[in-house]
């Protein structure tokens, strides 16, 4: 348990410490985009908010965040009044700066105060999942596979005799207790978790030097998971419903919310309150027919009736949220033009640069075929008019420096309701476990930030017009699984490096060169330290991990198996061999193929920022390919932590439904 | 306690990431204003050095110290030794790979684009890769040891022995690299004295190695990069030389002389090297040291909290009297001040238990009493900068692990004392959150270590022979580590008080001066207590096997 949060206050210091030393960073259009939100919700009536359009930069957020602006516009008014006349545009005087850069530092205080919560959060989970302690509910440290399930259990039974062995073999360091090691472990646990939230490479990027309220928004988010995995499930439901009013593009995460609301607050369990989720056992909901109120009414008479209530309540409570934010603008009649700010059709596929999502192979490939069929057609005896194919003499040209593709010139189109039918497709898995359960308890506190995190992914991958920054929202809560398990922790390692490689190119002055290569770097290598000593613990043992050297600890996070070869002391070994059984070995893909990839992308690094700078030739005739380079090679890291993720959840969602057809 | 650095150990891993978050916080710095910035037609320090540049890699070096029509004595004469010089010809050469306009002969005054500007930014990091970076690693590794315990990142084992002294190297460390007065100056202001900060630092670690020679010749290229390192000169001299008479290695009055000698001869030829383009006549020699020591400056510049800036609120020295009496005033008190220390090291420690003679001093009585000469010099010599204060935080910062307390707040006072300065400059910002991030990452620990040590200093060794001066100290000290949350708290409240008046309170018509004299006033009660401990405690050092007293003042109230 955590006795008190000194090193948390440190973090944060630190945290705000790097965020105050961006002040005088790079500010995208972003900024300007927020300076005239806030002059357009201070001056004018509500009325025209979503009316006005003096600047390019129209209001498209929802309501929620628009008044957030007022609210800021308030305290802007002392600072500076001139930010907040709307025909000032591009204003941005020193104070405004200032003021804007502050306002985001100060409002992170939402995220921080998530991010503590969360760890505070986990350390107690985890406490009381050791085999010493209260035992009411499993281990989450693995939550892979299915399978692992019955090794988890053998784990829980193995640690304690490991820690015995090499707690006495453990060098004079004094013979403390298991129960303060694993206390110890916990609190470090909090501590990396902590850290990374709060100190995240690319949200600091996008909020602090880009420019971008991130932080709030993912500090409610977090809120809302907090809240979720504490049992408070109306307060989580409310606070996402909360966050979709602010930016909705969050909308992602809907279906599982919407999921876990109905079985898990809805139709689930007899009393209210925090004991919810753990009540849930398999035996009681197992025997339903699979409908939604038919699960939970098979033992209970008045189970229906609850539904009901429940339901309702649910729904008033939604309903309140969106009709505070929309109903304004219902009355005003302007709903239709509120929805066209707020889903802007006919932005394309891709945004100008491509984020590293599976439409970005997909462009690239398009790409190289318009560029190779002309040539390679003749020799194989294809008519490509005869295809059906008309290749524009332009399409393969691309001479500009963006990558924009507005219509692929050979692979087919791809529309709006296909990729959100894509997205749909992909989350079916999450969903159908969600519904399922594992027939354990705490099932749903376990699950829910991975599915949450998951369904940020899948509309990462396969979403319409997708923002490079989108990762950001399926890697946060990623962190909270990544200090549980190793294989959370080789995923968020795999997708935050892809995720927030893929986010340097928005910084793009030689000023912020350093600044942004080295913020990637530092949180790279902390998070991987920092992630590799836990679980190494995990694996080891307490003691052992002490013992082991960082060199192991890594090893151990990104090739399990070569653990087990052996190479340092019998002693060792033999600990090992007895503890490292194959824990994660559904999940341990990569390993070697992994560190190649990250070492990739050094060479990409190389390339993009010195090769392709070095040689004219190449910048004149292929403008285009550093960033092309940059999301292509991104977007293998992404889509294997995809696949990853979705192969998970496929074998959950089969293995629950089976054993819900065994009771 | 709970902390962060429980978390971080001092293996290989743990230290490459501090060093890389040590070189993030220079870049993160980099990016604000610096000394001058765009203040046509003198500019600042900025300039200065970008001047340097352009002079060094378009004269010939006999030229660089004499005025020309293109080398002109009123714009940024370089007034730095030749070390200094052959180091701008190199950062000369990188700036014209780059952008060759940017170091043209006499068209690149107060050239300022974004790209030079990295360059110029990125040189100064890469002094510090080269040069304070190595130095600090093998000072700490050669003060406190290398990293014994393998526990890296392991936690839960504070209380022992093998804790306290991984904390201890881990705060050294972190003390020597995140120094925010340091930082501020040379990436924010824009200097280079983290090149003969280092070459000091190096110049020490190879002493305690025992490797005196490599020492005085480390300690000579530092002179040579800066003259401001003779703040060091009383305290390196005194400890060879107290070395030389009393080491066991050389008993007899022949080795003794010849172990002096071959310093001596080790000191002139690394002078002679750096010297050599200039050795041919004596005039140009004498050019160089014109250049190098303007006695016509005044008494101090601007705003310093020593004591006769301090002290002219009271007695207008300046006005008082002429500026030669002033000059040898200042050398009396600088001697005076610095002699007890040096003192201590040429007499070198007593052997203990009993008889047996006298020993040579200890490395840790070296970094005292180049504590200790330092403050003399800031103190009361003549022609002090309010940057100078950062040569006596390089041996408190490596002393963190003796001193913790000390070093957590020293250097945040240095800033504090500096906040003038820096104000002009434009890096307010940088200047709060480095102060935060040093006071986060410190005060915690430091406290901590301190009572630690305190703690076994009071049990084991005060007990059996200390003097009464000594266990003064060690009362004073527990007294002050018992309360000092709120000294502490006191002090912060006390600094951030001073800030909330000058933001908002308007200085009076006749007082413009007043805020930065209330600055300057602060600081110097600080290090006026620090500087009086310090001399204290030089006394006190050297009995139990180089482990100094843990202890440390109080805190400054303002």
């Amino acid at each position: 348990m955590i006795t008190n949060a000194g090193a948390f206050l440190q973090l944060a210091v630190i945290a705000t410490a790097i965020k105050l030393l961006l002040v005088p960073t790079y500010r995208s259009t972003d900024f300007e985009v927020h300076r005239n939100w806030l002059a357009i919700t201070h001056s004018l009536p509500i009325s025209k908010w979503y009316i006005e359009e003096t600047s390019e930069w129209t209001l498209d957020y929802p309501p929620f965040f628009a008044w957030f602006e007022w609210v800021l516009s308030q305290i802007a008014r002392f600072v500076d009044p001139a930010m907040l006349v709307v025909e000032n545009l591009e204003y941005a005087s020193g104070r405004t700066v200032l003021f804007q850069r502050l306002s985001v530092i100060v409002m992170d205080a939402v995220l921080l105060a998530a991010a503590y919560a969360l760890a505070r959060d986990v350390s107690s989970d985890d406490a009381s999942s050791r085999p010493g302690g209260e035992g009411k509910s499993k281990p989450k440290k693995l939550q892979g596979l299915g399978l692992q399930a019955d090794v988890a259990a053998d784990q829980t039974t193995a640690a304690p005799a490991t820690t015995s062995h090499s707690a006495s073999i453990g060098r004079g360091h004094g013979n403390s207790s298991i129960r303060s090691e694993s206390s110890g472990s916990n609190m470090r646990r909090s501590i990396v978790l902590f850290f990374l939230l709060s100190c995240n490479a690319g949200l600091l990027l996008v909020d602090h030097v880009h420019f971008q309220y991130n932080g709030v928004m993912m500090g409610l988010l977090l809120w809302s998971l907090y809240a979720a995995r504490s049992g408070r499930h109306l307060l989580s439901g409310l606070l996402f419903a909360a966050l979709l009013n602010l930016k909705h593009l969050f909308l992602y995460a809907a279906p599982v919310y919407f999921v876990y609301l109905l079985r898990h607050y809805c139709c689930e369990g007899t009393v209210l309150g925090p004991a919810c989720a753990e009540a849930e056992s398999g035996a009681r909901s197992s025997t339903g027919k699979g409908s939604s109120k038919g699960s939970s009414s098979t033992r209970k008479g008045f189970g229906l009736g609850r539904v009901v209530v429940r339901l309702a309540l649910l729904g008033a409570g939604v309903l309140a949220v969106f009709g505070v934010s929309f109903g304004p603008f219902i009355m005003m009649q302007q709903m239709p033009q509120v929805l066209r700010r707020l889903f802007p059709f006919g932005r394309g596929l891709l945004h100008a640069y491509w984020a590293a999502n599976a439409w970005a192979p997909y462009a690239a490939a398009d790409k190289l075929l318009a560029a190779a069929l002309p040539r390679v057609a003749p020799w194989l005896g294809l008519d490509l008019e005869k295809l059906g194919l008309r290749i524009e003499p332009g399409a393969a040209n691309m001479a500009g420096g963006l990558v924009r593709v507005s219509r692929f010139s050979v692979l087919p189109q791809v529309s709006p309701a296909a990729t959100a039918l894509a997205v749909l497709l992909a989350l079916t898995p999450c969903l159908a476990a969600l519904w399922a359960g594992d027939g354990r308890p705490g099932y749903m506190r376990r699950s829910i930030v991975r599915s949450v995190s998951y369904s940020f992914l899948s509309g990462f991958v396969f979403g319409y017009h997708v923002h490079e920054k989108a990762v950001l929202v399926a890697l946060l809560p990623l962190a909270v699984d990544a200090v549980l398990t190793p294989s959370a922790a080789r995923r968020f390692l795999l997708l935050g490096t892809a995720g927030n490689y893929g986010l340097l190119p928005l910084i793009f002055r030689p000023q912020e060169y350093g600044t942004k290569i080295l913020l990637f770097l530092s949180y790279f290598f902390v998070s991987m330290v920092a992630l590799g000593s836990i679980h190494a613990e995990v694996q080891l043992g307490p003691r052992e991990a002490g013992v082991a050297d960082d060199g192991a600890a890594l090893q151990a996070l990104f090739s399990p198996s070569k653990m087990q070869d052996g190479s340092t002391s019998p002693v060792k070994s033999g600990l090992e061999r007895r503890t490292v059984k194959s824990p994660m070995k559904g999940a341990a893909v990569f390993g070697r193929m992994t560190k190649l990839y990250l070492a990739g992308f050094l060479a990409v690094e190389l390339y993009v920022s010195i090769v392709h700078e070095a040689v004219p030739a190449l910048r004149r005739r292929l403008p285009f390919v550093p960033l092309m380079l940059t999301s292509v090679y991104c977007s293998i890291g992404v889509l294997t932590v995809w696949v990853d993720m979705a192969t998970e959840w496929v074998c959950e969602a089969s293995l629950g439904w089976r054993k819900r057809r065994k009771h | 306690m709970s902390d962060l650095l429980d978390y971080v150990g001092d293996d290989l891993s743990s230290t490459a990431i501090i060093v890389l978050l040590a070189v993030l916080v220079r870049v993160l710095t980099g990016l604000s204003l610096y000394s001058g910035a765009g203040d046509a037609p003198k500019y600042g320090d900025y300039e200065a050095q970008r001047h340097w540049m352009e002079l060094t890699i378009n004269l010939p070096v006999r030229k660089w110290y004499t005025d020309s029509p293109v080398n002109n004595a009123s714009y940024w004469p370089l007034d730095y030794p030749p070390l200094s010089g052959y180091q701008s010809w190199l950062c000369g050469q990188a700036m014209r790979a780059v952008e060759p306009a940017s170091v043209e002969l006499v068209k690149s005054h107060g050239y300022e684009t974004p790209t030079s500007k990295i360059v110029m930014r990125w040189t100064v990091i890469a002094a510090d890769l080269l040069v304070y970076f190595p130095a600090c690693l093998a000072a700490v590794y050669v003060f406190y040891g290398s990293s014994s315990s393998p526990s890296a990142l392991s936690s839960s084992t504070s209380g022992s022995a093998a804790a306290t002294a991984r904390r201890a190297r881990v705060l050294a460390l972190i003390a020597l690299l995140f120094n925010p007065a340091a930082i501020i100056i040379d990436h924010g202001h824009f200097q280079y004295n983290n090149v003969s900060l280092g070459l000091t630092l190096a110049a020490a670690a190879a002493i305690g190695a025992g490797r005196q020679l490599l020492g005085a010749a480390l300690f000579s290229l530092a002179l040579n990069h800066k003259q401001m390192a003779l703040f060091f000169a009383p305290a390196f001299f005194a400890h060879l030389l107290g070395w030389a008479l009393h080491s066991e290695r050389h008993r007899g009055v022949g080795p003794k002389i010849l172990m002096v000698s071959k310093l001596g001869l080790t000191v002139i030829a690394t002078f002679a090297v750096c010297w050599a383009p200039y050795l041919s006549s004596k005039e140009a020699v004498l050019q160089v040291l014109t250049r190098i020591f303007p006695v016509r400056r005044g008494l101090y510049e601007d705003y310093v909290a020593n004591w006769w800036c301090t002290s002219s609120l009271l007695i207008k020295w300046k006005a008082k009297f002429p500026a030669p009496v002033l000059l040898r005033a200042a050398a009396v008190t600088t001697l005076a001040a610095g002699a007890p220390a040096m003192a201590h090291q040429i007499m070198g420690r007593p052997a203990q238990p009993i008889g047996g003679g006298v020993r040579s001093p200890t490395r840790w009585g070296l970094l005292r009493c180049m504590a200790n000469s330092a403050f003399a010099f800031y103190m009361f010599s003549y022609q002090v900068h309010e940057k100078s204060i950062l040569l006596p935080l390089l041996p408190i910062t490596l002393l963190a692990g003796e001193e913790p307390t000390l070093a957590a707040w020293l250097p945040i006072l240095a800033a504090f004392s500096m906040f003038p300065l820096l104000e002009r400059d434009g890096v307010s910002l940088p200047y709060i959150s480095l102060c935060a991030l040093y006071g986060a990452v410190m005060a915690g620990p430091a406290l901590s270590l301190a009572r630690q040590l305190h703690r076994a200093q009071a049990s084991s060794k005060a007990r059996r022979r200390s003097g009464w001066l000594k266990q003064a100290v060690t009362g004073l000290s527990g007294w002050a580590l018992r309360h000092w949350v709120v000294l502490a708290s006191l002090a912060v409240a006390g600094n951030l008080g001073l800030h909330a008046a000058r933001l908002i309170l308007p200085p009076p018509e006749r007082l413009p001066w007043l805020h930065d004299r209330a600055f300057i006033t602060a600081a110097f009660g600080g290090f006026a207590l620090t500087s009086i401990y310090l001399q204290i405690s030089q006394w006190l050092e050297g009995g139990d096997g180089g482990r100094g007293p843990a202890v440390k003042t109080q805190r400054k109230c303002d």
